[in-house]
């Protein structure tokens, strides 16, 4: 077999913010860049452009990168990689003066940058929009003309399925163009992953579908050492239902500004059971807690949350609240569905948000294979550790564009192209090939559907031991059964979703299977990670839980926290 | 039961396809966005059609991936309400790919 082969100093694997933010910095270094992505560039689901706020970077005194590298290490309670933490918040300053120069509209007064305080954050440190102007919209418009000042070849619709590896050094990658239904490798001297997170592992979230641990998979795959998979973000709550507003995050902020009232199916203002002190006072995280209990219990909204009710707020209040609101979307959205939150109750669940856990990574976003970098969600380093501070995700994601790809180039600088092993090239191929040709098997789409069931039941909030080994089983069964042996019911080669779909639903299932065995090793409670059956932090857990690919066995180890910059209290 | 809608959509895959062609699926619509609609086409009703999407809507700003145009508006299929009877196009502006799928690097030319 022969398959199209181009070669490259810098193969750019996914065109989010981080993705982007390294071809630029690596081409600007005079290495030779493509980005490949599996979307139309800058017009797919990269989380970033969905972005309202904008991001921390500490910039005025009495602020201090100091300070927000400590306030990160206590918002993710001292589970992080401080080197890390001080490594990528030290460029904070840097991300800020970048986008600034580039032209993305950032609000300022008095000749600074305009910030505003959020949780966790000692200072206001979050940069933002000039009001009323989202910035995930700017982010895209001006990278999008950054990468195309500087000549950066974009592979569009390009779903990257394997790296090519080669003892222990990555020589670029293999994958499938969706548009011809063509394989093509891409051989290179350092390659980078950005392709985000793994949120579309689950049933209901507030990212797009389609991030589904692409690159998490195949690093492992590749023989990457893997961290912190235990720890995914959820957002308390969520739109659920009706269905043209599903995932809608605004919610959220009602819940924030309204005091809702939650009720279960039998009607019942089930918080009071739950927290008979503080109801629905208590912690947005706690009743998002609730909120999965009682539908567990079988006692969920139709389907599967809660009801999130504004009846016992005088009528002329909400209309105030929704007169400042004049213009939200989310409205338009409810009154299309018919309803009105002065009479109607809508149905919320705590919803996927942002993933802590990928590959481990050292500061400067080498993975535990040569010549392979990963960023922003896929690299995880534990820079987060158990919990994230709002806000912080577009710096990492920025600064470790600027660190992965001043580093993939310095490399193509001093390296030969790797060589790749053409067996595996044909190995890979067929695999790829396998759903399309086979002609009796399950439909992708399915076996996606039982992926997303299993984390949803089991690895969202309060888990259990008991669960987990149930879901590890359950995908267990999958992977004998089930992956090995998809067929997909369309035949043509030029996009074919059913095909993509087989090819997400294996990386799915890899991804699937990290997350429930280290939440099941994790015998504690910790930030993001919450075991009913482990309710307290344990200090002797402060370590992370590192999973990597040996032949076919998952092999798992812990790896102490280095406290370098801060000690943990007694208490943490 | 709710009424069904009539959804009519362009299908045209330029490797193998001399001039595009049209089907017509009865879909459920109420209270669904046109992706939705879309989405439930390809699970249940035709796995070879092929359109976009990215963020799906959710968020205060929009990706832009699934523009399609519904009765000849250009829209978002996100955001779109679905309505009983639709017929759905690539966007006029973009060489087609597949279907609705277009590539918005490249301006149509006069061919379709």
């Amino acid at each position: 077999m022969t398959f199209l082969e181009r070669k490259t100093d810098v193969l750019v694997i996914g065109g989010g913010i981080a993705g982007i933010r390294a071809a630029i910095e690596a081409s600007e270094r005079g290495a030779d860049v493509i980005l490949t992505n599996k979307g139309a560039f800058c017009k797919d689901g990269a989380a970033a452009w969905m972005a309202g706020n904008g991001f921390q970077a500490a910039l005025y005194p009495p602020d201090s990168v100091e300070t927000h590298v400590m306030d990160t290490i206590k918002g993710g309670w001292y589970l992080n990689n401080q080197t890390l933490v001080k490594t990528f918040l030290a460029l904070g300053p840097r991300t800020v003066a970048d986008m600034n120069k580039w032209g993305v509209r950032l609000a300022k007064k008095d000749d600074r940058f305009y910030q505003l305080l959020f949780p966790g954050h000692s200072f206001p440190r979050s940069v933002s929009g000039k009001p009323g102007l989202f910035l995930g919209p700017e982010y895209r418009r001006i990278l999008y003309k950054q990468i195309k000042k500087r000549n950066i070849q974009v592979k569009d619709d390009f779903f990257v399925t394997d790296l090519l590896e080669c003892g222990n050094t990555v020589g670029g990658a293999v994958g499938l163009d969706l548009r011809t239904g063509t394989i093509e490798v891409f051989r290179a001297k350092s390659t980078v992953l950005a392709t985000g997170g793994f949120m579309g592992c689950y049933n209901f979230t507030t990212a797009n579908p389609t991030a589904t641990g692409d690159g998490h998979a195949m690093a492992y795959r590749a023989g990457a050492k893997m961290m912190d998979m235990e720890f995914v973000q959820f957002i308390p709550a969520a739109h659920l239902w009706p269905p043209n507003a599903r995932g809608d995050i605004y919610p959220y902020l009602l819940w924030i500004n309204l005091r809702p009232h939650f009720y279960n199916s039998l009607g019942e203002r089930f918080l009071e059971r739950y927290y008979p002190e503080k109801k629905e006072w208590v912690t947005r995280e706690a009743a998002a807690r609730a909120i999965v209990s009682e539908v567990r219990a079988g006692r969920g909204s139709p389907h599967g949350g809660a009801y999130m009710s504004f009846r016992h707020l005088p009528v002329n209040l909400i209309d105030h609240f929704l007169a400042k609101a004049a213009g939200v979307h989310y409205f338009e959205k409810l009154r299309d569905a018919g309803l009105d939150i002065r009479r109607d109750a809508i149905e919320v669940a705590p919803a996927a948000h942002y993933v802590q856990g990928g590959c481990w990574i050292n500061e400067r976003c080498e993975t535990s294979c040569k010549g392979l970098y990963a960023l922003g969600e896929a690299g995880s380093g534990g820079k987060d550790g158990a919990d994230r501070l709002a806000g912080n995700s577009i710096t990492f994601c920025l600064a470790m564009g600027i660190v992965g790809g001043r580093e993939a180039a310095q490399r193509a600088k001093e390296l030969a192209l790797p060589e790749i092993n053409r067996t595996d090239v044909e190995r890979l191929s067929r695999q790829i090939m396998s759903p399309l040709e086979a002609m009796k098997g399950k439909r992708p789409l399915q076996v996606k559907r039982k992926i997303r069931e299993i984390l949803s039941a089991h690895a969202t909030l309060g888990r259990d031991g008991a669960g987990l080994m149930a879901a590890l089983e359950q995908l267990k069964q999958i992977r004998e059964n089930d992956v090995t042996a998809m067929a997909t019911v369309a035949k043509h080669k030029s996009f074919n979703l059913d095909w993509l779909d087989a090819l997400e639903a294996r990386n799915m299932l890899d991804v699937a299977e990290l997350v429930c065995a280290s939440a099941l090793l994790r015998t504690e409670t910790r930030g993001l990670h919450e075991r009913i059956d482990f309710p307290k932090t344990d200090p002797g857990w402060l370590k992370h839980i590192m999973l990597n690919k040996e032949g076919d066995e998952m092999k798992v180890s812990t790896e102490p926290v280095d406290f370098c910059i801060a000690q943990p209290a007694k208490e943490a | 039961m709710d009424e069904k809608g009539d959804v009519t959509i362009f299908t045209f895959d330029p490797s193998s396809d001399n001039e595009p062609k049209y089907k017509t699926y009865e879909v459920e619509w109420k209270g669904l966005t046109v992706l939705q609609v879309l989405k439930q086409i390809y699970e249940n009703q035709d796995a070879k059609i092929a359109f976009r999407s990215g963020c799906d809507g959710v968020g205060p700003a929009r990706c832009g991936a699934c523009v399609v145009e519904v009765n000849n508006s250009p829209v978002l299929a996100c955001q779109m309400p679905a309505t009983k009877k639709m017929v759905i196009k690539p966007h006029r502006k973009f060489t087609i790919v597949k279907d609705l799928i277009v590539d918005f690097e490249r301006e149509r030319g006069a061919d379709v």
